[in-house]
């Protein structure tokens, strides 16, 4: 304990860490602000444009309940009182989903669009700070740890007056604990407080996505001291750990990324219409060539030998099984692109075994709300009711559209009646499973950096030796 | 003086530092050329699909006009398509920018408006796009400077570690040392970056003006390591030990690249937040509905008789430009605030040459937030000229035919290339006053 109380009076002395710490500690709590103006401001606009939109919808007047279903209503993607720690995806990811009639939109909106930057290594937010800069601090801070005590010759007087290595290093370890707790508390903390001042968030998430950063904080303590350990002197570790933090936070994740990418490239906006517009085209045309064979069909079904006899629409009825035809053909397409998204995050996945930021990253989104499979859940739910509130419209066209078709007008019951859109995020046992994967490879670098520092502890007895 | 450079050479690769140094610069730019290469012909594969597609649509569209009755058309100004599509950026494959996530293409029609011109989303995964790639601009801007400090930040300082400074000093002038220990370590760092820059144009595709840009580009590339390069010289004059003076300019580097790029972003988006898209959609429609104030029919094919579909030609003309009107003032309002956030960050951009040599790169390259907008203000331009000459026909009594559909306008528009000046000229200054700053007091030393 002697060895940790020394290394932490030098930390305090050191004016260099006073000077660090408070700036981290600023940083983060201007990006809490920043991320809290930005969240807040999205949820006003949000709720103010879906109340606004509801009001557009049900004010509609006599319409035709199919041109409703073009007109259609677009779902906007709430954010969780957690998206203030971690922004994820949500500034690439389309906000809002336009539900119309024979469509299925990939969601639009996205902040990046409309966001001004140049060159920036992320969304400045906290969990940003927390990724990037703390391992960057750890490492700066705890570099010299051990290397010094070597460098100065302290090391071997350390040893020989009877401390046993690991003594030496538990005492290390000490001091870069307290070290990386002055750091990481009070940001976690003020997390904790601006997540409590948004709204109300899930309690389980916020402290899984707290000890996160906890375990992502020791990760790269243990990695510092133990590179610490292997260094003749304190500029060589620092050299080799910022070397580290070069691949660890900037290279294996873009590499990774790209990779991905060039793997399993995602079409084109053009080619993927195409694809599907080409097997729109081969799917009966219940309108065109296949229109007398529906009405036989409907007839039929329904015990009538004339068309005029029909007491319900056969627009109607035209309409939704065009709507059905047309599922099927997006269900297959959007299916094929969320497979080439989860190609590329397994690809993704495995770069994360050369870098526990990825990890870290995923987890931390997931943790958030705000991860790709989270995105994934509000465009299929958006779908599901997309296709509930267009039958809902064809409905009411089949049932009271008989004789006048397309000429029928509903009125406004029918709008204030249509089913309204609310998005239900995924549960924390959901997305866990989801990012089992990424807690297995967390998992696996504490291992490592802790199997790292004690074999940097075994040289330490070969020098007592 | 020769002797001496090589000397220094020598010494760095002997002691291993210059072999990592090279190695990791080789490997990001490899990465980056890669990825350049295959951006770009992502980029050129996007275009080359979305024109298969456009020449499927004008072959659909002049079978229609040949095969039109009476009864058909007076829709077919409805029906028809033009497209807008921009060309490949200069230099993708240099700095990627915003090509990852802006769309390049988009097809016009009757009844499509300003803000709703390009809804067609690119279907890149933004789990991909959080992260970002590597192309030669992030290595430039990120990497190098961080491996100039790697190299640099012992180039006196470890002198004085060991006690050698003085005898270092009294072999020949302090700016005779400082060069023969400069060009070493500069060429290690810069020459990966002249190949890579080299390869990407003798393989890239033959663009206007390609090749002054890419020698812009490399100006402010090379001028920003000059920048870093003499920054390392400033802090090895200071009375350091090497610990401190990696330190010290670490530090300098996480908030110059680091930190202030997207502290820079999020003020900006703080003090003029960015225009909200929601409003926009739910605002439209509003004014839409407003205009709309009766059924208008989806579906004109489906209606029968020819003084209908024409009937309601007019009224899809009328509803489109009360619809317009509407909403020009909220898209007014849109773009003013988006100019204000852009000029501020423009402003606030000067604090961090990274991010002025950032915004000069992708400038160069074409792929900057500038040529974007200048690209959906023509095409918005555009717009409203094919509008109105589709309306015409619409209106009118002469049919659309082949001839009349062909000579319909053609949307053409080229970046504008434009050498940052500013940017050049603050980026050689800054260099220039710390490079004078560092000598002056390497000549202190000397004297003492």
């Amino acid at each position: 304990m002697s060895i940790a109380r020394k290394d932490w009076l030098e930390f305090v002395r050191d004016r260099r860490f006073v000077v660090i710490a408070v700036m981290a500690i600023f940083l983060a709590l201007a990006a809490l602000a920043a991320s809290w103006a930005r969240v807040s401001a999205y949820e006003a606009d949000r709720a103010a444009a879906q109340a606004q939109e509801w009001r557009t919808w049900t004010s509609q007047g006599a319409r035709n309940p199919h041109g409703a279903a073009h007109f259609a209503q677009w779902a906007m993607r709430p954010l969780d009182a957690l998206a203030i720690l971690d922004p994820g995806v949500t500034p690439y990811a389309g906000s809002a989903v336009w539900m119309e009639a024979h469509h299925w939109n990939p969601a639009r909106a996205r902040q990046v669009e409309d966001a001004e930057s140049g060159f920036d290594l992320g969304a400045f937010s906290v969990a940003w700070m927390l990724q990037m800069l703390l391992p960057l601090i750890i490492f700066v801070l705890t570099a010299a740890s051990v290397a010094r005590e070597r460098e100065r010759g302290t090391l071997r007087l350390l040893l020989m007056s009877g401390l046993s290595p690991g003594a030496v290093v538990r005492g290390k370890m000490f001091a870069a604990a307290r070290v990386t707790a002055v750091l990481a508390v009070p940001i976690i903390l003020a997390c904790v407080i601006a997540v409590a001042m948004v709204g109300v968030a899930d309690p389980v998430r916020l402290l899984l996505w707290c000890s996160l950063y906890l375990v992502y904080a020791a990760i790269s303590a243990t990695i510092a001291l133990a590179v610490s350990a292997f260094s003749r002197t304190g500029s060589q570790a620092m050299l080799v750990l910022i070397g580290l933090w070069l691949v660890f936070t900037l290279l294996v994740p873009r590499v990774g990324a790209s990779i991905a990418q060039s793997a399993a490239p995602v079409p084109s906006p053009a080619l993927y219409a195409a694809a599907v517009a080409d097997d729109r085209e081969k799917q009966p045309d219940v309108f065109g060539d296949d229109a007398e064979r529906f009405t036989a069909q409907v007839m039929r079904e329904r015990g009538v030998a004339r068309p005029e006899d029909l007491t319900v629409s056969i627009g109607g009825l035209q309409l939704e099984e065009d709507e059905r035809l047309g599922n099927i053909v997006f269900e297959h397409h959007f299916n094929a692109l969320d497979a080439i998204y989860h190609r590329q995050r397994a690809i993704l996945r495995w770069f994360g075994t050369l870098s526990p930021l990825l990890a870290v990253q995923n987890l931390s989104m997931v943790l958030a709300g705000t991860s790709m499979p989270d995105q994934i859940a509000f465009q299929r739910q958006a779908e599901s009711h997309r296709r509930r509130m267009v039958t809902y419209l064809n409905t009411d066209l089949i049932e009271n559209g008989g004789g006048e078709e397309f000429d029928y007008l509903a009125g406004d019951s029918l709008w204030r009646s249509t089913p309204r859109f609310s998005y239900r995020p995924p549960s924390v046992a959901n997305s866990l499973g989801q990012a089992a994967g990424d807690i297995v490879i967390l998992l696996t670098w504490t291992v490592a950096a802790i199997a790292l520092l004690l074999f940097a502890t075994r040289r330490f007895t070969r020098e007592a030796l | 003086m020769v002797r001496l450079i090589a000397l220094e050479g020598r010494r760095l690769f002997r002691e291993r530092v210059g072999w990592i140094v090279l190695l990791v610069m080789t490997i990001a730019t490899v990465t980056a050329v890669v990825q350049g290469r295959a951006a770009l012909h992502e980029q050129e594969r996007g275009r080359a699909a979305f024109l298969t597609e456009r020449a499927e649509a004008d072959k659909a569209i002049a079978q229609q006009i040949a095969e039109a009755t009476a009864e058909t058309a007076p829709i077919l100004p409805r029906r028809a398509t033009l497209p807008i599509l921009a060309p490949v950026p200069r230099l993708a494959d240099f700095s990627m920018g915003r090509t990852g996530f802006e769309n390049y293409a988009t097809t016009i029609r009757l009844g499509l408006r300003e803000d709703s011109l390009f809804n067609e989303v690119r279907l890149d995964n933004p789990e991909i796009l959080a992260r970002g790639g590597i192309d030669l601009g992030f290595v430039a801007i990120a990497i190098m400077p961080l491996l100039l400090v790697g190299l640099g930040y012992g180039v006196f300082t470890a002198d004085r570690d060991s006690g050698v400074a003085r005898a270092a000093l009294a072999q020949g002038p302090a700016i005779r040392l400082l060069i023969a220990r400069s060009l070493p370590r500069l060429a290690i760092v810069f020459a990966p970056l002249l190949l890579a820059a080299g390869w990407l144009l003798l393989e890239g595709p033959s663009i206007e003006h390609r090749l002054i840009s890419a020698v812009g580009w490399l100006s402010v590339a090379l001028l920003l390591g000059l920048f870093w390069w003499s920054l390392v010289l400033l802090v090895n004059s200071f009375r350091l030990s090497a610990e401190s003076a990696a330190l010290l300019l670490i530090s300098v580097w996480a908030v110059v690249t680091l930190i202030l790029p997207p502290l820079i972003s999020a003020a900006a988006q703080v003090a003029y937040p960015p225009p909200s898209r929601l409003e926009q959609i739910a605002v439209s429609r509003a004014a839409e509905l407003a205009a709309t104030n009766a059924f208008e029919n989806d579906h004109p094919e489906l209606t029968e008789a020819a003084a209908e579909r024409r009937r309601q030609a007019e009224r899809a003309v009328e509803i489109d430009r009360q619809a317009e009107a509407a909403i020009a003032p909220i898209s007014a309002r849109f773009e003013d605030r988006r100019a204000r956030q852009r000029s501020i960050v423009e402003m606030l951009s000067f604090l961090s040459p990274t991010l002025v040599a950032a915004n000069a790169g992708s400038a160069l390259a074409g792929t900057d937030g500038g040529t974007w907008l200048a690209f959906r203000s023509a095409a918005s331009a555009y717009l409203a000229e094919s509008k109105q000459a589709l309306r015409a026909i619409l209106l009118s009594d002469r049919p659309l035919t082949l001839s009349r559909y062909q000579a319909l306008p053609s949307f053409r528009w080229q970046p504008p290339v434009k050498f940052p000046l500013t940017a050049f000229l603050y980026l050689a200054g800054l260099t220039l006053v710390i490079g004078a700053i560092a000598h002056r007091r390497f000549r202190n030393i000397e004297l003492a």
